[in-house]
């Protein structure tokens, strides 16, 4: 098997999957750097829970990348919504929440397949190789 | 290296993540086709502490256990410390062959089969191709692709 490439979706020079990664916590961005480096070398079959989860229904191919810390007692999710190419073995990151009580997939999930269509339109124009998160 | 590792606490976190995912992926990967009962059978357990182990969450494993888990599989386990570029440098191929170890029984067939070298040419078109490319299949079949790479990178260089 080949290796997994992260890509992640652009729009007029912003990488929003970033800019809101930013301002996440290091133990979480820890979190998700291990889960990248882990799933690039594994066969998306076993990409699975905790730490990746497809998407169902209406959000169907969507899948997110999962972070679950404890934060003052409490477990607070981190979600990252991306679609798999596996033809190309690209996993593109179009969306990334903090999931709390308001936590909605409806709005992060139709955001997410609004920027999935737009990166099928076209890939060069909406998507770039996730470099900030793995230096690759 | 990632930028964030100049922050300590990025560091200590990552160093934490890559424990718990680190065990979780492998137990996982050397598991194969078998089901978590049928590796607790082997490990003496129940099916739910090899839930546990595969779980990169979970974070409480004993070296006791990891040293269970060793002689169950018959393998070797490191548990050392060291510096970040040598953590870099672990990280890089995470791939099912890597993650899974030759077991003691393979090992040992790598080592007789040691005693009929490769000729000359094969050697050195295994450094730069894949072996599948250019062995015989039975041969392959015989040992598995996974022993022969370490046969051929065992294999002192002769002229």
């Amino acid at each position: 098997m080949g290796r997994w490439r992260f890509m992640s979706y652009i729009e007029n020079g912003v990488d929003p999957v970033e800019a809101e990664c930013d301002q996440w916590p290091e133990d979480v961005l820890a979190e998700l750097l291990t889960i990248v480096i882990y799933l690039r070398d594994t066969p998306a079959d076993d990409w699975i829970r905790p730490d990746y989860a497809p998407l169902q229904g209406k959000l169907d191919p969507l899948g997110e990348l999962r972070v679950i810390t404890v934060e003052v007692g409490q477990a607070v999710h981190y979600r990252i919504l991306g679609f798999m190419n596996d033809s190309a073995l690209e996993f593109t990151m179009l969306a990334a929440g903090r999931k709390t009580r308001r936590f909605s997939y409806a709005e992060i999930g139709a955001l997410a397949l609004k920027r999935m269509a737009n990166v099928k339109s076209h890939p060069q124009r909406y998507s770039h190789q996730a470099e900030w998160m793995t230096d690759e | 290296m990632n930028k964030r590792f100049n922050s300590p606490a990025f560091r200590k976190a990552f160093v934490a993540a890559n424990v718990r995912r680190g065990i979780a992926y492998q137990l996982r990967a050397m598991r194969g086709t078998r089901t978590q009962g049928q590796i607790g059978e082997l490990l003496s357990k129940p099916q739910n502490v090899v839930s546990r182990l595969e779980d990169p969450k979970y974070g409480k494993v004993t070296v006791q256990t990891l040293l269970d888990v060793a002689a169950a599989y018959d393998v070797a386990l490191l548990v050392k410390f060291v510096s970040y570029g040598r953590l870099e440098a672990e990280v890089q191929d995470l791939s099912q062959e890597a993650l899974v170890p030759l077991s003691w029984n393979a090992e040992v067939k790598v080592r007789s089969a040691l005693e009929r070298p490769f000729p000359m040419w094969v050697r050195e078109q295994a450094r730069s191709t894949s072996i599948e490319s250019i062995l015989p299949r039975g041969e392959i079949k015989q040992h598995g692709p996974i022993d022969l790479k370490i046969q051929l990178a065992a294999q002192p260089r002769v002229h």
